[in-house]
């Protein structure tokens, strides 16, 4: 067994060390789109995090976790917003992968990302985790 | 009391004894009268001219729901000349109790009943029991839905409330007392909500008009209900107004509600008929069938189909048109389809494709191929006109075929050799084939509103495939322009409908003629021939993230000059302090140069295009290399250039906007 725990332990290793040459940060003018389009779809998003509506999931992406927080003619639009948002979270962590040269790091990337998003989600926000929603 | 119709044989006069309280007590097995059954009666009376009175039932059947532990106790109670119920209490097991007054008068036995079930809602029944037309009306005012709907499973989740204004009226017809129930239900106030908030209503309101009878064991009727207003949503769609009608005939049997003559007034859209048939119990469809013409496809895209794509972020699309609908439906789903269009008009939501005076005939079989035929009468391809056209293709639900056609593209025409669609495994695969004939590139430029360029261009593409996202070339792309041709191979374009389409491909340029080329961008004249290559060209939403690109004149004997103005369009690309090595006492003199080999490179990394030319000199690197009288060369000598920066340059020395951004 301790055999078997060593291997684990250095595959988290070298998971960590292969990790810490992947720039989170880089910048190409897709990511750059994405960003922006995240940034400005944010303001619209907002309110419904802090009304519990919405959630960040487990995965990178965000969830409608009660749509009966919002208002019900506007239940459909963020729907909306929600797909959009997460069609350009995937499109990130892909270009991200991409643009550092190891596309099959897209997973890692999403992973990472979800526990900063997570990390920074503000006090009050529902986030997810082992497939259970908590109040930060 | 004869609409006590049946009443049980075992009716015994019990005596005092059995009850410390009451002088009387009867007990019936079971007692019925219209639409009320009761089981176990108990009638414990102090007297038949008045005192205390407790009636009970083990369980009543009303209207079809079960109620237990049904009791009844008045204050004050007679049979005797005429029943009453004074300060009476009625309870149930989940209801009441409930304050009661009731009295039963006359020969024609007129029935007076008021139930109060709070201090603003009243129950009132009254009508003949007796007589030769028996009837009952049931009026109140805000009752409960809730307690209308009583425990319907299918509902139970919805937790449905509102206020319902009820007007019924309950006949007995004929020897037989057939029952006929003739209501106006009005809701107000209605709101219903899933756990998830998905499928939810608001302040609706609609009035249900129902006349229903018994026939044998059934209950055959119609109904209408009038949407009159409220929000509703159900799932992604979102409805609000009002405005809808929907009414059938129905035929309610021990197993099954059919519903015939079915007609769904939507508003403004149109109106759809049909029949079906559900299971009883299950409230679960086994057969359908709807059918609408003359839809407004405009109206039935906004409300339905568009937020349908926008709640999966798909990009939506305008719909304007007439369509009539046929479907039928079994307890596996959509079992047939079609829809057949007139004058439709199709484009994306900025207009940039479109298809009009669109007719369609479109079946679809969930077992079976079906042949679909569209025809289009006009349309665009972003600014180019797209002809006349008719399209069959062979659709099943997994496969749909398109047969060969030709698509008229400005003077030519695009011909589609193969377009197929398949299941596998779940997942869809496609595969093309088309040739685009010779374009005359006058015509093209006009259309696109680019600078008019001379010739023509045509293009092969011997097979795409289309799997798990990425549109892939088998082959090569052929693109024959400025009289020679530009190449495509491994041509990759992944999910080109995502959020960042993707495109990976090298490519080869032949021979192309560069005074056409550079007089249509107002470069400056250049005579002589280009050869080109681009390796590894890599596009991120269609704008170039990397490349290796070599452009060089290519081999062989043809003239060859360069005009002044072309020499300055050049230096001007370098920018300034860039200035190529040009003997400028010439550039006065001459309006033309000979030139012996131009060539120029630039390897796109991160933003930067690293440029390079024919060799060295000087510290620059040589893009043209003079030859003949008077000859010039031209030297640059800035390597690190800003791609944008060089695109903008670019843009002001053509006088045009630059083609690839």
């Amino acid at each position: 067994m301790k055999t078997v725990h060593r291997i684990v332990l250095l595959c988290v290793m070298y998971a960590g060390a292969v990790w810490a040459q992947g720039n989170l940060e880089i910048n190409t003018p897709a990511i750059s789109q994405l960003r922006d389009a995240m940034q400005a779809r944010h303001a619209q998003l907002a309110p419904h995090y802090a009304s519990g509506a919405l959630g960040l999931t487990a995965d990178g992406r965000i969830a409608l976790r009660d749509a009966n927080a919002v208002p019900l003619s506007q239940r459909q639009a963020v729907q909306g917003l929600v797909a959009q948002e997460n069609g350009d979270r995937d499109a990130l962590y892909r270009e991200i992968a991409r643009a550092n040269g190891h596309p099959e790091w897209e997973a890692d990337i999403r992973s990472t990302f979800a526990q900063r998003w997570i990390g920074r989600a503000q006090s009050g926000w529902y986030v997810q985790s082992g497939g259970q929603w908590s109040r930060k | 009391m004869r609409p006590l119709r049946r009443c049980a044989a075992a009716l015994i006069l019990l005596g005092a004894h059995s009850s410390p309280q009451a002088a009387i007590e009867l007990r019936f097995e079971s007692l019925s009268a219209a639409a009320v059954e009761l089981s176990d009666v108990r009638i414990a009376a102090a007297g038949l001219g008045g005192g205390r009175a407790s009636i009970t039932a083990s369980r009543a059947l009303v209207a079809g729901r079960t109620l237990q532990h049904v009791k009844l106790e008045c204050d004050d109670f007679s049979v005797l000349p005429d029943v009453h119920c004074r300060g009476g209490r009625l309870s149930a097991e989940g209801f009441g109790p409930w304050p009661v007054e009731l009295s039963l008068r006359g020969p024609q036995r007129a029935l007076r009943a008021d139930v109060r079930l709070n201090a603003e809602v009243t129950v009132t029944v009254s009508g003949d029991l007796a007589g030769s037309l028996p009837q009952l009306r049931l009026v109140s005012s805000g009752l409960p839905l809730e307690f209308l709907l009583g425990e319907i499973p299918a509902l139970k989740p919805y937790v449905p409330v509102g206020k319902v204004d009820v007007d019924a009226t309950l006949v007995l017809k004929g020897a037989e007392r057939s029952p006929r129930l003739r209501a106006t239900l009005a809701l107000r106030d209605g709101r219903f909500g899933s756990a998830d908030g998905l499928r939810a209503a608001d302040s609706l309101s609609a009035v249900l008009d129902i006349d229903v009878q018994r026939d044998g064991p059934d209950w055959r009727g119609a109904l209408v209900t009038d949407w009159r207003g409220g929000e509703l949503l159900w799932d992604s769609v979102y409805l609000t107004g009002g405005g809808s009608v929907l009414s059938a005939d129905f035929r309610l049997s021990p197993s099954a509600l059919d519903l015939t003559a079915l007609a769904l007034d939507l508003a403004g859209i149109g109106r759809l008929t049909g029949d079906a048939t559900l299971d009883r119990a299950s409230v679960a469809l086994r057969a359908a069938r709807v059918q609408g013409v003359e839809l407004d496809l405009k109206l039935l895209n906004e409300r339905f189909v568009q937020p349908l794509f926008a709640a999966r972020g798909w990009p939506a699309f305008v719909m304007q048109g007439y369509a009539d609908v046929a479907a039928r439906l079994d307890p596996a789903g959509l079992h047939s389809a079609k829809l057949i269009v007139r004058g439709g008009h199709v484009s994306d939501a900025a207009g940039r494709y479109s298809l009009q005076q669109l007719d369609a005939d479109l079946p679809w079989q969930r077992d079976a191929a079906a042949r679909m035929h569209i025809t289009a009468g006009e349309g665009r391809f972003g600014r180019a006109p797209v002809g006349r056209f008719a399209l069959d293709a062979d659709v099943a639900p997994d496969h749909v075929a398109v047969q060969p056609v030709r698509i008229p593209l400005l003077d030519a025409g695009l011909q589609l050799n193969l377009l197929r669609f398949e299941r596998v495994d779940g997942r869809w695969t496609g595969d093309l084939s088309a040739d685009l004939e010779p374009l005359s590139m006058p015509e093209l430029t006009q259309a696109l509103g680019w600078p008019r360029m001379a010739g023509s261009v045509g293009a092969s593409v011997p097979h795409v495939r289309w799997r798990d996202g990425v549109l892939s070339l088998d082959g090569q792309l052929m693109i024959q322009v400025f009289g020679g041709y530009i190449a495509a191979s491994g041509l990759k374009v992944i999910e080109p409908f995502g959020t960042t389409p993707r495109v990976l491909s090298d490519l080869q340029m032949r021979y192309v003629d560069l005074d056409a080329l550079t007089e249509t961008f107002k470069f400056g004249r250049i005579t002589g021939r280009l050869d080109g290559d681009v390796t590894g060209l890599e596009l991120s939403r269609w704008k170039p993230l990397a490349f290796d690109a070599r452009v060089r004149s290519s081999e062989g004997d043809y003239p060859r000059s360069i005009s002044q103005r072309a020499v300055d369009s050049i230096t001007a690309l370098g920018g300034a302090g860039a200035t190529a090595a040009i003997q400028r006492t010439f550039l006065g003199v001459f309006e033309r140069f000979g030139y012996r080999r131009i060539g120029v490179s630039c390897r796109l990394r991160n933003g930067v295009c690293e440029m390079d030319g024919l060799g060295n000199r000087n510290g620059g690197f040589v893009l043209i290399e003079g030859g003949g009288v008077p000859a010039l060369s031209v030297v640059g000598y800035n390597r690190r250039v800003d791609w944008q920066v060089l695109l903008e340059r670019l843009a002001r020395v053509t006088e045009t906007k630059p083609v690839l951004q």
